[in-house]
């Protein structure tokens, strides 16, 4: 990719689609005000991570086949509101194809164009700051796959301290992972209830009012911790975070 | 077919099928072992000398060793048999005087009435344990030394003819005798300076420090099973 | 139902409950949390003192990949050199030939006891019952196996075996089973030496010590053992017999290659620059005759057991990176599992995230299947890992043969065909998040549902579940762009 690019195609991920609308809005909305043109590719469903990580390789083949079908119809960049998705499909997919098949090749172009939020709006554009404001104490979680696979350590954080009024605090053994895993919280409840819990101590030791991360399946369980724990801190994507520019 | 042809062609079999392109992993040959591009010091001149002695007599301290250092024989002499003194020992084992870089150094310990135990392990099991626990009641080994590594507090000894290994691990002292020509900068240095390392000695040992364990709640305890007090005498010598 | 399967879920209900006993015992949970943390902490320092820790790590990797790749040249090689120097070669391809060849030179040693440092697979192969079949007593040196062994407990740890314990247990151990008094167990240091002189009788009169490999070097035939305490050095200098016991994966070409992978070992395992004991072993003791000169000490005799035991079987599967694997431990102390369960949930020799490939490479797949599933794919493994074993792709890979073979609950595996069937037809996929957001909305209150139904309940166990949006972003945008007078948010 050669210069700043003008158009963006979306991929919304289906935890998104189902359960956060508004951080797909709020990432359309950072993205167009920085003038690009943002396409939603309306047939995009779910990218195959759920099945990969459960060693189902075929089903998660399949569903990442039809998602570089519908990306592949546009050659601009695919940013994706989700360290673990973008992870999936720049790490995996092009190992879940080999050579021979017809997806290896296309399935390594998606990955060469694929971009979580952050990274985007850091490495791509060079944003600073989105304009969004705040009077709020935020505390930034890592998510796993995003940090470990993407290196995105900084540029989160980065763009959380351009939030005007904002507080940033850091979390204890911020990068430890909040036990999610998606079967794994499933499948052990106890452990992943106990990494949770460990997380859950570290957000309230840090006295943030909003828990911030790039990804809804994290979020999903730390503000279903909180919200047993009766806690009033809150759990929000950091697209959400970037876009308010109301001052509560 | 022997049980060595079928594990070989099992590993040859098991290499065969490749199976490293799994998930597309492959385990790349990655850079070659000697491009690890960590500059060598050079170790020559008296400074980077004085620089080695530094960095060891630190790196050891911080282990719970000792170093010391003499510029001559007479300084070792002095030195080591403080250290008898310290440690009120009479009897020790040692390599035999020319594998130590001190001559007159055993003599001298004789002088001040130190009981040098030679010994032989016999190659039979009842004549052996009786000279190990023989042995056992020993309070200093006196050893010499192949190399030493400054950035570490690592001592290298090589077994061999009147270089013996209990005396460097029985007793519960080991004195090291080392000129400080033989400390290098790193491992990889002894490496260098030794090409054919293992061939000097059936058993090669480097002991970094004392013996230490922290099995018990990670509380860090000397002299588990090897000496609990390591001295290494680093005789230094002018530039030739 | 086939007796794999049941096999598998007879292993796989035993670990569920171990996971459960563990995560209760708020004791262990103290120990593994200080004890990880610490040598986490001292590992990370450790690294941050070398000029490049990464290319060092690389470096390590590459001796690694380079020797596997042909690992039956190099263990040829070695195998050869080791006879050279005067080493009996033994091969064993099972853990029983392992154990019998060790008995068998026991006797016609006319052995009675022997003294073991630490060997991870002397555990893997059982060697001390065989032994004590035979009628060898067996003495654990490494002041925490010594431990878990006359506690008749297993280690929990592959470098500190005896996390679990405290300093109490080990006082109240010492004087009861072996009659320490007060004085002898007041302290840490003071239950050291304790064991120190009850292990120092054991070595001088032992006849036989046991060892593992840490590695070995093909181009010359040398083993190398790392040890802090000194045992393994007494273990192969006291005795008349040494005994090592060499996993075959432990082969570096030489000597040079040897050093970059003690320096990551040391780093990764204890935090150290080097261990306190780095031994070489190139043959036995030498004899009157030799013409290099006879030596004054040092075992008479000295075998090497070359064990295969699974890692060929393993070097030809999905699984081979594991191989590479130098035991250091550092995946174990940065793992939120291990940190949590500790080692003996795994209920094999080898713990933590290499443990679940290891142990199902070795052992086969159905008796632990489970094993790979207790890892939410953090990647902290692989970041800690000294040459760069991509352990969370092995346990995708090992999740992988576990789905191919039917191993796992089998709501999981209709729910993912039917949730893939559905992904790959957008219009059903819409319409059947359309239903289920609807169905949802009926058992939320406040935005929250209290409780799931079916297997999905474990997740309400520790957590409420978010109860989706009423409309879907996609289905809100495709409204949007289809009616005129489009606006942005």
């Amino acid at each position: 990719m050669t210069g700043r690019p003008t158009r963006v195609q979306l991929l919304v991920t289906c935890l998104v689609d189902q359960f956060s609308p508004r951080v797909a809005e709020a990432a359309v909305a950072i993205l167009e005000r920085e003038g690009l043109d943002v396409h939603v590719p309306l047939a995009q469903t779910c990218c195959g991570q759920p099945a990969f990580n459960g060693g189902f390789t075929d089903e998660a083949r399949a569903m990442a086949r039809h998602t570089i079908d519908v990306f592949s119809a546009n050659p601009a960049p695919i940013v994706v509101p989700s360290g673990s998705c973008a992870d999936m499909i720049v790490n995996h997919y092009p190992e879940l194809f080999g050579g021979n098949d017809p997806y290896a090749e296309r399935a390594w172009a998606m990955a060469a164009r694929t971009f979580e939020l952050c990274q985007f709006l850091t490495d791509v554009l060079g944003v600073r700051a989105t304009g969004g404001a705040t009077t709020d104490t935020l505390a930034y979680h890592p998510s796993c796959h995003g940090l470990r696979g993407l290196a995105l350590r900084d540029q989160p954080r980065r763009l959380l301290e351009g939030v005007l009024g904002a507080r940033v605090v850091e979390l204890a053994d911020d990068e430890a992972c909040c036990g999610f895993g998606g079967l794994f919280s499933v499948k052990m409840p106890g452990l992943s209830g106990d990494m949770l819990r460990a997380k859950l101590d570290a957000i309230a030791d840090s006295g943030a009012g909003t828990v911030v991360a790039t990804d809804v399946s994290c979020l999903i369980h730390i503000s279903g911790g909180l919200r047993r724990r009766h806690s009033h801190v809150r759990a929000r994507h950091i697209a959400e975070v970037l876009v308010e520019r109301s001052i509560e | 077919m022997s049980a060595r042809d079928r594990v070989l062609a099992a590993a040859r079999e098991g290499l065969g099928r490749a199976a490293w392109s799994a998930h597309g992993r492959t385990p790349g040959p990655g850079p070659s072992p000697s491009g690890d591009g960590r500059r060598r010091r050079p170790s020559g001149d008296a400074d980077t000398r004085a620089l080695l002695v530094e960095q060891f007599t630190a790196a050891l301290t911080a282990l719970g060793g000792q170093a010391h250092t003499a510029d001559s024989p007479g300084g070792i002499i002095d030195i080591v048999t403080s250290l008898f003194d310290r440690y009120a020992c009479c009897d020790f084992i040692s390599w035999e005087a020319d594998e130590i870089p001190c001559p007159g150094l055993l003599d001298a310990l004789a002088s001040h009435g130190r009981r040098r135990v030679a010994y032989d392990v016999p190659f039979d099991q009842v004549g052996r344990a009786a000279v190990l626990a023989s042995l056992e009641p020993v309070g200093i080994g006196l050893t010499g030394g192949l190399a030493a590594v400054a950035s570490s507090g690592t001592i290298a000894l090589a077994s061999g003819k009147g270089r013996g290994r209990l005396a460097s691990l029985l007793p519960p002292v080991h004195i090291a005798v080392i000129r400080t020509r033989a400390l290098v900068a790193s491992l990889d240095d002894v490496v260098t300076a030794h090409p054919s390392l293992v061939a000097e000695g059936s058993n090669i040992v480097f002991i970094t420090g004392p013996s230490r364990t922290a099995d018990i709640e990670m509380t860090l305890t000397r002299g588990v099973h090897g000496p609990r007090h390591v001295h290494v005498v680093l005789l230094t010598e002018a530039a030739p | 139902m086939s007796s794999e399967i049941a096999t598998y879920r007879h292993a796989a209900a035993a670990f569920h409950r171990k996971v459960e006993d563990a995560l209760a015992d708020r004791r262990l949970q103290d120990a593994l949390a200080s004890t990880t943390a610490r040598l986490t902490g001292s590992r990370s320092a450790a690294f941050a003192a070398v000029p490049h820790p990464e290319r060092l790590r690389d470096t390590a990797r590459a001796i690694r990949a380079r020797t596997i790749a042909r690992l039956d040249h190099y263990l040829a090689r070695f195998a050869d050199e080791a006879a050279n120097a005067g080493c009996h070669v033994h091969w064993a391809e099972t853990a029983a030939d392992a154990t019998g060849i060790v008995t068998r030179i026991a006797i016609d040693c006319g052995i009675r006891s022997a003294v073991k440092s630490k060997s991870m697979v002397s555990e893997e192969i059982g060697l001390n019952p065989a032994l004590e079949a035979a009628g060898v007593r067996v003495v654990e040196t490494d002041l925490g196996e010594y431990v878990v062994q006359i506690a008749d407990d297993r280690p929990s740890h592959i470098i500190t075996p005896i996390v679990h314990w405290r300093r109490d247990d080990v006082a109240r151990l010492f004087t009861r089973t072996l009659g320490a008094c007060k004085e002898e167990v007041a302290d840490v240091p003071a239950m050291t030496a304790f064991a120190r002189r009850r292990l120092r009788a054991e070595f001088l009169q032992a006849g036989m010590g046991i060892s593992g490999v840490n590695f070995a070097v093909a181009e010359t035939g040398t083993i190398c053992l790392v040890t802090n305490e000194g045992n393994g050095r007494l273990t192969t200098t006291a005795p008349r017999v040494h005994v090592a016991l060499l996993g075959l994966e432990r082969i570096v070409p030489s000597v040079a290659d040897l050093e970059s992978c003690l320096q990551v070992l040391a780093r990764s395992a204890t935090g150290q620059a080097l261990s306190v004991y780095t031994t070489l072993l190139t043959g036995p003791r030498r004899r009157p005759g030799d013409s290099r000169g006879a030596e004054s000490d040092g075992p008479d005799e000295l075998h090497v057991v070359i064990i295969d035991n699974g890692r060929t079987r393993l070097l030809g599967s999905d699984l081979a990176e594991i191989l590479y694997c130098i035991r250091c431990g550092a995946c174990l102390n940065v793992c939120p599992v291990y940190r949590r369960i500790g080692g003996h949930a795994y209920g094999s020799v080898y713990p933590g995230p290499m443990g679940s490939i290891v142990t199902p490479g070795l052992m086969g797949l159905v008796g632990s299947a489970e094993l790979a599933q207790a890892s939410s794919l953090c990647g902290a493994c692989r970041d800690a890992c000294p040459v760069r074993i991509d352990l969370p792709g092995l346990l995708l890979t090992a999740r992988h043969q576990a789905a191919q073979s039917r191993l796992g609950p089998r709501w999981v595996r209709v729910g993912v065909r039917v949730y893939a069937w559905l992904a790959t037809r957008p219009r059903l996929f819409r319409l059947a998040g359309r239903a289920s957001r609807r169905l949802a909305v009926l058992v939320a209150r406040d935005g929250w549902i209290r409780r799931l139904p079916g297997p999905l309940r474990a997740w309400t166990e520790a957590r409420d579940f978010p109860a989706p949006a009423a409309v879907s972003f996609l289905d809100a945008y495709r409204r949007r762009t289809r009616s005129p007078g489009r606006t942005s948010s």
